[in-house]
């Protein structure tokens, strides 16, 4: 494991905003060919996570990700934390039938696994892929 | 049902019913109110983070007095007895709660870490504060009931 110090605090932060950039683009490309589908991304939430105040890195912003139907709002991706306690980050998706918890399970020194746990189904996660993106729209 | 079983139901209810107005307030664009649920959000994982790690603490602790008193009464040689006859052999007497742990789980090992990561949130909630790391409560509650099996005498 490396030494914890602020360049390690850094660069897992940097390895995060480009682990919620590829779930993003996932998203993108697995609902481009929809033409009623919408992908809005102008809004951010900050990040100043406890490590990073310890270790004074400074706050990012990271950006919140919007599915819409015909200008309706779909589902809302909101990335919640990069150091979860059992994962390795994890992001919320909101709708209207409750929030998608999305977590990471690998992601640090292995590529990323990321899963879902439905608002029926919170005891048993799914995979995050494809399928389950066509699935919530 | 356990009442892990319990309390992950009615934590499930609560924490949908907050997000679903959550999303009404992002389609409409109200800010405020969309703040306020995801506060609320916050606190009921905060609230029943507490709730669950209260029913293992508590077994921790039972668990950890019945091992004492068990070879306190079945070592018969007092040289092999003795490092167990300093310790206290009832769950509400003063022993740290680290040292409880290590009689039940490997000291180091990933659950006695994990319990220890939990411990330090429960303080930290505790003592005025709120969560050190973000905690995703499905995977929370999961290792909460599998860590209530594991800790036995």
């Amino acid at each position: 494991m490396s030494e914890i110090d602020k360049e390690y605090i850094e660069k897992r932060v940097e390895d995060w905003i480009q682990r919620v950039d590829r779930v993003f683009s996932l998203v993108r490309d697995s609902l481009s060919g929809n033409p009623e589908i919408e992908l809005v991304q102008n809004k951010t939430v900050s990040m100043h996570e406890e490590l990073m105040q310890k270790y004074e890195v400074s706050p990012v912003n990271l950006p919140v990700l919007e599915i819409r139907r015909k200008s309706v709002l779909l589902a809302s991706f909101k990335p919640m934390g990069l150091w979860v306690i059992g994962a390795n980050g994890r992001i919320d998706i909101l709708t209207k039938e409750g929030s998608y918890i999305l977590v990471d399970l690998e992601g640090k020194e292995k590529p990323s696994n990321w899963q879902v746990y439905t608002p029926k189904n919170r005891k048993n996660s799914i995979a995050f892929d494809k399928e389950f993106l066509w699935e919530l729209v | 049902m356990s009442i892990f079983d319990e309390l992950e139901a009615q934590y499930n209810d609560i924490d949908n019913e907050y997000s679903s107005i959550e999303f009404d307030a992002i389609s409409k664009g109200w800010n405020k109110k969309e703040g306020k649920y995801k506060r609320k959000r916050e606190l009921n994982d905060q609230a029943y983070f507490l709730f669950m790690f209260s029913r293992l603490e508590d077994r921790i602790r039972h668990e950890s007095a019945s091992l004492i008193t068990k070879k306190q009464s079945s070592i018969s040689s007092w040289k092999q007895r003795a490092s167990w006859d300093i310790l206290p052999g009832g769950a509400r007497d003063e022993m740290p709660f680290k040292r409880r742990l290590a009689l039940l789980v490997k000291k180091g090992g990933r659950d006695y870490n994990l319990v220890v990561d939990y411990y330090k949130e429960r303080n930290s909630i505790a003592h005025g504060g709120s969560f050190i790391s973000t905690i995703s409560m499905p995977n929370v509650i999961s290792e909460m009931k599998r860590l209530h099996r594991v800790v036995k005498a």
